[in-house]
């Protein structure tokens, strides 16, 4: 069982062996605390949320418990909500899910709501979080051009001597930079172009693992 | 029996007219545990002497079913897709038996000078050999090879999606060491020895083992290299033999509820041709080298787990009570610890560690298991106490070994003992290469969970382990 404790003291506790979703899961919620300013007495909210693959029999419960937020894996029978949706496939659930007994529980729903639910942030402000986070963590030395196809606006960072360029929509970009997709995924799948060293790709691309995981 | 190695003569041109060799087929070992190769002919072979043949650097920088690693980097890969060398060693060069104008010889990866590349399973299996040499010590290894053998084809088994295979057994029951069962499998043995026998790999015995249709063989104790060599080898005539017999075999180390596909690896040292494991001056003859060794052995087992239990399908092997070790412990005759120590008598001394799951890298899984041996012999280690009880169902506050491939690369990753002899940078990229194991089950929608496998543990591991 790993524990980490955030400085408002909403410990988020993950099992040894959990999943990449797990994983993700208690990063959002990690990220949303931090975001959204939340202490400890946020936890008045207590109850259980399944989270319900319409997929697989892989399940998910989020339990708020009076001094930390316990994410496992299973179904709880007395669970306040249930989400389901169709995550075989990604590593990140994504939202919207659908919502069941939010009419009995509405205060619990929109804290829920709150902590799982990641923000969309501009991508430029996200991308600039981003290559500062490659600055400090990843040996590379690159001059970035970041150009969305729907845009004309273009972002550009760094002076280093490989220059990099990466291209897709303000909405592949926004998720490619904030946390909710890795670079790799995006290239394969032709959402996002990018034109770098093989060793520079990888070394993004696992960046923007560990940032998706919360590995960092 | 012909072997006919190349190591006993003077000329290969000599050696490939006198034995009709026409093409050569090249073997390397790549991170998984797979062998990867090309055939060559004789031409272009020896023309590419002494460094050898191009290949792709991706075939040692791909996952299990060849998608490249494009998530984490190793310094020995290009910037671009580019070529590295499969650098043969000739003393390994032998005749195919069957195929009456082909040669194999074992290689290993290389730069395109020649320089060798560290991240190469035989290269660091030579390397750690190396260490223990340096300090006065040679080691003397056997494996014990377990696999399930099927009346399915390899074809058929696909299109069954692996299910209900019909195993080559007469009993419905789990038995062990049931002459009739064996009696089954002899035909297709036979045909195994026969070719192992040409290869020149030396076999002690094999016999029925607890799956249904699960076979065992013994191999002669040998160096290291030459032992790890001699199991891809093996694993590839057994290959081959099934194959050409309309069977199926499988190393994958859970493939059906029941037993699993476990992969024991012996391991004794010796100075001066001597064993050393062995001191009839002390208690229970075990030698002050003995126990350092063995407290290196038990303090590493946890991290040495990711390379004996290197697939997500290898921890299903891990249950208690189901035949393999769970806890990082030792014993003398104790078959339920992590260790089993069998020190009676100076000739059969030696070190049987039980971690290891039929679909591990021997290279890597040897080069561990000296690693971990050799540390404790470094730091004059002292083991814990003996376990002399059955070593499952013990309190839950005994750490139990990781019981799964992340649980196992995070016990590796905090192990600075095994970095320092395996090398960091090759350590991280294992672990790095676990975690896109893990990434990708998951991301297939599988449920870790689940008590069978899952189709993609079949499709990634009954035919290439």
């Amino acid at each position: 069982m790993k524990s980490e404790v955030m400085p408002d003291q909403i410990a988020i506790v993950t099992m040894d062996d959990a999943t990449p979703l797990e994983r993700v899961l208690a990063r959002v919620i990690r990220d949303n605390i931090k975001r959204h300013h939340l202490t400890l007495d946020v936890l008045h909210h207590q109850g259980q949320v399944n989270l319900i693959s319409t997929t697989s029999s892989f399940n998910i419960t989020v339990s708020c418990l009076a001094d930390k937020i316990v994410i496992q894996r299973g179904v709880q029978k007395d669970a306040k909500i249930s989400l389901s949706g169709d995550w075989a496939g990604t590593v990140n659930p994504g939202m919207p899910l659908k919502i069941k007994g939010r009419w009995q529980h509405p205060r619990f729903t929109a804290f829920i709501k709150q902590l799982l639910i990641q923000d969309r942030r501009p991508w430029q402000v996200a991308a600039q979080e981003f290559f500062e986070c490659v600055h400090e963590k990843v040996d590379v030395n690159i001059r970035v051009k970041v150009q969305p196809s729907n845009e004309t606006t273009c972002f550009e960072w760094g002076s280093g001597n490989e220059d990099i360029t990466i291209t897709g929509s303000s909405s592949n970009l926004q998720r490619l930079f904030d946390k909710q997709s890795t670079l790799i995924e995006e290239v394969v799948l032709g959402r996002i172009q990018c034109h770098s060293s093989l060793r520079t790709t990888a070394l993004l691309s696992e960046l923007t693992i560990n940032r998706l995981l919360g590995d960092l | 029996m012909n072997p006919t190695p190349f190591r006993e003569e003077a000329s290969l041109d000599q050696w490939m007219d006198r034995h009709h060799v026409k093409r050569i087929r090249s073997f390397v070992t790549n991170l998984d545990g797979i062998g990867l190769g090309k055939y060559c002919n004789r031409s272009k072979f020896l023309k590419a002497l002494p460094n050898g043949h191009n290949i792709a650097d991706v075939a040692l920088a791909a996952d299990s079913e060849s998608t490249p690693h494009l998530t984490f980097w190793h310094s020995f890969r290009h910037n671009v897709m580019g070529d590295i060398l499969l650098k043969p060693d000739l003393d390994t060069l032998v005749t195919d038996g069957i195929d009456t104008d082909l040669g194999h010889v074992i290689c290993e990866f290389t730069n395109m000078d020649g320089s060798a590349i560290d991240l190469c399973p035989r290269t660091k299996l030579k390397q750690v050999v190396k260490a223990v040499n340096d300090v006065g010590f040679q080691v003397k290894a056997t494996c014990e090879l377990e696999f399930f053998l099927f009346e399915d084809s390899f074809d058929e088994a696909r299109l069954k999606q692996y299910q209900n295979l019909q195993a080559i057994e007469s009993s419905p029951l789990e038995t062990i060491y049931f002459l009739r069962d064996s009696y089954r499998a002899a035909g297709f043995m036979n045909e195994v020895i026969k070719r192992l026998e040409w290869c020149g790999i030396q076999w002690e015995a094999w016999n029925d083992e607890n799956g249904h249709g699960q076979i065992e063989l013994n191999l002669v104790p040998t160096d290291p290299i030459s032992l790890a060599d001699n199991v891809m080898r093996s694993k590839q005539i057994i290959f081959e033999t099934a194959s050409d017999l309309g069977l199926s075999a499988t190393f994958m180390a859970h493939p059906q509820k029941g037993f699993s596909n476990g992969m024991h690896i012996h391991h004794s040292l010796l100075s001066d041709s001597k064993p050393v494991f062995f001191d009839a001056t002390k208690p229970e003859n075990r030698s002050d080298l003995l126990l350092h060794w063995i407290a290196g052995l038990v303090d590493t087992m946890p991290a040495a787990t990711s390379y004996l239990c290197p697939t997500i399908n290898s921890f299903r092997r891990m249950r208690e009570f189901a035949a393999p070790p769970v806890t990082a412990t030792w014993g003398e005759e104790n078959k339920s610890t992590g260790i089993r120590l069998i020190s009676k008598s100076p000739s059969t001394t030696r070190i049987e560690h039980r971690v290891g799951a039929g679909d591990l890298n021997p290279y890597l899984a040897l080069a561990a298991i000296l690693a971990g041996g050799l540390s404790g012999f470094t730091s004059k280690s002292t083991p814990p106490t003996e376990c002399n009880a059955l070593a499952w169902g013990l309190p839950a506050e005994i750490p139990r070994l990781p019981r799964s491939i992340m649980e196992a690369a995070g016990e590796l990753d905090r192990n600075d003992a095994l970095k320092d002899i395996l090398g960091h940078e090759d350590v991280d990229y294992w672990i790095k290469s676990r975690r896109h194991d893990w990434l990708n089950f998951n991301a297939k929608g599988n449920d870790p969970d689940d008590s069978k496998p899952s189709q993609w543990e079949y499709d990634r591991y009954f035919n290439l382990f």
